[in-house]
């Protein structure tokens, strides 16, 4: 772990505590961990000697009579209804917060991603139905009123599995969308401290700055040709792929359509819809691989 | 070592030495850890509950090097509490010692 994961950690397991208290925390030890590596150690050495993040966070909180074991392992189910609320009510705060501080463009393209999602969490009850109505088909073999105790308690499962996933697949996505953009603030963190840290260099120690300079520009020279012939080779290989997927959603389409002329071909249904989700996960990953070669060079 | 007895001792340690002279985190952490072994990471929560608890003042300064240093002033009421565990450990070390030694109850 480098010093800007671990700040990064802590601050995350840190959130219960007021925002400038936080910062006066990372502050104190950024400094350290600068001081002791000014004094020969190594980041990653400073950082270990630490010992186990958790422990610390549980010693810090404790400074403002926080109890954490209460806290994370809360014993009755109150304890735990209130931590579910605390949770919750941080998780909207942070949402109402990267909100505050977008432009109309941004806020347009957070809410584009949530209706998309919204649309896939629609598309997911299409399975969901067909479970349900398979098993109700099958218990409804069972002899009186059996098989109809069972089907009403598999329907209710359904029902709930899915409002579960639902709720989760909404939940996880909001908090991945209000993350990125935290990462993308991050990241221009980043790159002016690093331009800041060769500026250092350079000003100080200009042979050797030269030095790596030319080192960094060599290594990007050779490496351009040959990311460029991967990547048409991956854009090559990537043709198929897209007629599979193509291909393969029309196929759904005409399954949907079947089914609700009454056919039911359950298993090849599944086959179709575990194949253009593979399908489709590969070119997401050649999708990055391009995107994300092509953003560094 | 008991790390809860460490604490304590740990405490008084700190409190002493910011008592002799202000000091920023990082020389407080090397004064420390000269008497003591200690994980120096500890240090922080602990000089955070001492200016919470008002034992401790914090000002700004600038330095030579780097971004202003934060420092720590003891209060009147932490030269208090400085006083109070240095009478507890003085207590304490005597009993042991004498136990040690054996002289007394023999």
């Amino acid at each position: 772990m480098n010093k800007k994961e671990f700040l990064k950690l802590l601050e995350e397991k840190l959130n219960v505590l007021e925002e400038n208290e936080i910062k006066d925390i990372l502050e104190e030890y950024k400094s350290h961990i600068e001081e002791k590596v000014k004094d020969g150690n190594k980041e990653k050495d400073v950082i270990e000697s630490f010992g186990d993040i958790d422990e610390l966070v549980e010693e810090i909180l404790k400074a403002y009579k926080i109890n954490t074991k209460k806290v994370n392992k809360g014993k009755t189910a109150s304890e735990y209804f209130n931590v579910l609320v605390d949770e919750m009510a941080m998780f909207f705060k942070r949402i109402i917060k990267v909100f505050e501080g977008k432009k109309g463009d941004d806020f347009a393209r957070i809410i584009c991603k949530f209706i998309l999602i919204l649309i896939l969490i629609l598309i997911l009850r299409v399975p969901f139905d067909i479970i349900k109505d398979l098993g109700v088909e099958i218990f409804s073999e069972f002899p009186w009123f059996l098989g109809r105790v069972i089907s009403y308690i598999w329907k209710f499962i359904i029902e709930l599995s899915y409002f579960v996933i639902s709720i989760l697949t909404i939940y996880v996505s909001i908090k991945n969308l209000v993350l990125d953009e935290e990462v993308v603030i991050d990241k221009e963190e980043i790159v002016r401290k690093a331009e800041e840290f060769e500026d250092k260099i350079d000003s100080k120690k200009s042979n050797r700055g030269e030095r790596v300079k030319m080192n960094s520009s060599d290594s990007r020279i050779v490496l351009t040709p040959l990311s460029i012939i991967l990547r048409v080779f991956v854009v090559i290989m990537t043709i198929p792929a897209f007629f599979m997927l193509f291909g393969l959603i029309v196929f759904f389409g005409i399954m949907i359509a079947s089914l609700f002329e009454g056919v039911y071909i359950v298993s090849l249904f599944f086959i179709i819809l575990g194949l253009i989700m593979i399908t489709s996960s590969i070119l997401g990953i050649i999708y990055k691989f391009i995107f994300g070669k092509g953003g560094r060079n | 070592m008991n790390t809860q007895f460490k604490k304590g001792v740990l405490e008084l340690i700190v409190l002493f030495s910011v008592e002799k002279k202000d000091m920023y985190g990082y020389e407080l952490v090397q004064e420390v850890s000269k008497v003591v072994d200690v994980n120096e990471g500890t240090i922080y929560p602990l000089l955070k509950r001492l200016t919470n608890e008002n034992y401790f003042d914090t000002y700004l300064l600038e330095s030579n090097e780097g971004p202003p240093r934060k420092y720590y002033h003891i209060t009147d009421k932490g030269i208090t509490r400085s006083k109070e565990l240095a009478e507890l450990w003085n207590d304490f070390s005597r009993q042991v010692n004498m136990f040690i030694g054996g002289n007394i109850y023999e």
